[in-house]
């Protein structure tokens, strides 16, 4: 039984701007779930509906086996919520804001407030007006886990944040999930899913396109290759099948390649090569290419 | 001991919320009251001028024409006499009263929208109609000790500064007044919070429609058309009506309360129907 699990969730607005439509898929306890999409495709839809935030049109979500719209006050004891965006009320120190974060879960843990605050370089006496965005994000992390959930739903979780407090920030979600949290996080950026995630969903004009380990995402075969020649044949590669995403600078060729390698690189070798590379494609070649081949 | 452990989150969840709302709203309750406060203290405080040249300033006020007499409440007073004349400045207070239940109504139900915190408040363990609640119960904690503390000086003024006696009755009848009217701008209030996605700013909206409500009582005063009554809270319990009957007019005390509770339910259900977007 997955933690999270989402059965055709659908929601549609008002004035026919694009919601979600039959949204389904399983996280499993103890699973860095990513969610990917361009802006605008869903993302912030589906993790408001988790929380409650907004309520599905049709469809259902389920959070440990409970309803989410039914039970979401109980549900929400335990998730850690770090919106894409962070506000906060004016006029508060930035312990005064966690302290009140804290009093809704029942005891404040203050030791593990400082710890997190010291793990993000956190100052808790500044006034939150006063702090910048990033700072503020900091914030954010640490009111997201100062109760200890157990699921952590992270929206774009790294817009903001320095490169070095990024790899912080990594680390430690990386902890959280190793100390037995499972995690939801949605971005634009792949590198970072890359980096975390084991699963991802590929969300597409409100639809899930594609629900795909990380690893056999990177491992299907998706070769990019580079050829320099140092006479670039004219027809050649257009008649061999499982080329894609096909380039032609001066002499040089590149694209990405899947099917049996031998055949490409006999064909290749009729040819004279000054060069060529063949390396694993980044995750946004192949999302790209999972993106087109949705359309 | 199941339920105890049950209840007490329970209990302190709806108190966390009352505090911090008690905490962000102390500054305006403190000026609003004040305010109040010193209005009655310093225009009490002319009523001795009022008592000593009665005569002239009755031979004064029957030169304005009789609406305008009516429309600011001084038609079918006797200013130079203790409870007319207090009857009198509890109109005015009733207006900047009915400014801060508006606002109160307005503001403390939009305060998340408006400070886009929404998505902190409602992604914590709690349900929506524990929110309204905590509110609420903070709203009627500032009206009612506005109120208590308007009643105690308004009590001293009458004794220590004015020197006279009155039906203390009557006299707490015509000071929570201001709370009766107060409960019906803030039902008004929550409805409108809860309903409009993009409240910007408080006062502009609260000012409109308080003083909707009470140009629709001066018309109604200087038309005398008993309709209008019905329409405005300002209507309700004016002083020369309490002065006649004693007391209020039980009729309209239960529309008063009626509106508030109707909006107030009315303001629950939006709240907890309502889908908060993205900011």
């Amino acid at each position: 039984m997955g933690i999270v699990a989402l059965n055709k969730l659908t929601k549609y607005y008002p004035h026919g701007a694009r919601g979600i439509i039959d949204v389904s898929f399983q996280i499993e306890t103890g699973e860095i779930f990513g969610f990917i999409g361009p802006n605008g495709a869903g993302k912030s839809t589906t993790i408001r509906t988790l929380l409650g935030l907004i309520y599905p049109t049709s469809g259902s979500a389920e959070i440990f086996g409970k309803d989410c719209i039914k039970f979401g006050h109980e549900i929400r004891k335990d998730i850690g919520y770090l919106p894409s965006e962070v506000f906060y009320y004016d006029n508060m120190r930035v312990l005064e804001l966690l302290k009140y974060s804290a009093s809704f879960y029942g005891k404040v843990d203050m030791a593990h407030i400082k710890s997190l605050a010291d793990a993000m370089d956190l100052d808790l006496n500044r006034k939150i007006d006063d702090l910048s965005y990033g700072n503020k994000k900091k914030v954010g992390i640490v009111q997201g886990l100062l109760h200890r959930p157990k699921l952590i739903i992270l929206d774009e979780p790294t817009s903001g944040l320095d490169p070095l407090m990024q790899q912080t920030f990594f680390e430690l979600i990386r902890t959280e999930n190793k100390n037995g949290a499972s995690i939801l996080m949605s971005s634009h950026i792949l590198s970072e899913v890359q980096k975390l995630c084991s699963r991802v969903a590929i969300i597409k004009e409100g639809r899930i396109i594609k629900i795909e380990d990380i690893q056999v995402m990177r491992s299907t075969a998706y070769k990019r290759m580079r050829v320099l020649f140092k006479d670039a044949p004219d027809s050649v590669f257009e008649t061999i099948p499982g080329i894609s995403d096909f380039k032609r600078i001066g002499s040089e060729f590149i694209f990405l390649f899947a099917g049996d390698i031998n055949t490409i690189i006999q064909t290749i070798s009729t040819q004279n090569i000054l060069n060529i590379s063949i390396e694993e494609p980044d995750l946004e070649e192949i999302f790209m290419h999972y993106y087109d081949k949705g359309n | 001991m199941t339920k105890v452990t049950g209840l007490r989150p329970l209990k302190r969840m709806n108190v966390n919320v009352l505090k911090q709302e008690l905490h962000m709203s102390f500054r305006s309750w403190f000026w609003y009251t004040f305010s109040l406060l010193a209005m009655m203290f310093v225009f009490g405080g002319f009523f001795n001028f009022f008592k000593e040249d009665a005569a002239l300033i009755d031979e004064l006020l029957k030169n304005f024409p009789m609406e305008f007499r009516a429309a600011f409440g001084f038609a079918d007073v006797n200013l130079s006499v203790v409870d007319g004349f207090f009857s009198f400045i509890f109109s005015y207070i009733t207006l900047i009263g009915a400014i801060f239940g508006m606002k109160l109504g307005v503001g403390t139900l939009s305060e998340e929208s408006r400070r886009k915190t929404t998505d902190f408040l409602l992604a914590k363990p709690i349900k929506r109609h524990e929110i309204v609640t905590a509110k609420l119960c903070s709203i009627l904690v500032q009206l009612l000790t506005q109120n208590v503390l308007l009643f105690l000086l308004g009590a001293a003024v009458l004794r220590l500064i004015t020197g006279e006696s009155m039906d203390m009755g009557l006299f707490a009848a015509m000071s929570f007044s201001v709370f009766l009217v107060q409960l019906f701008f803030v039902g008004i209030g929550l409805v409108l919070a809860a309903q409009l996605d993009k409240i910007k700013s408080v006062m502009p909206l609260t000012l409109g429609v308080v003083f909707l409500f009470f140009i629709i009582e001066l018309l109604n005063a200087s038309l005398m058309e008993k309709a209008l009554t019905f329409i405005s809270p300002f209507s309700y319990f004016k002083g020369s009506d309490l002065l006649q009957n004693h007391g209020y007019d039980m009729l309209y005390v239960i529309i008063d309360l009626a509106v508030f509770i109707l909006f107030t339910a009315l303001s629950y259900w939006i709240y907890a129907k309502k889908d908060i977007h993205a900011v």
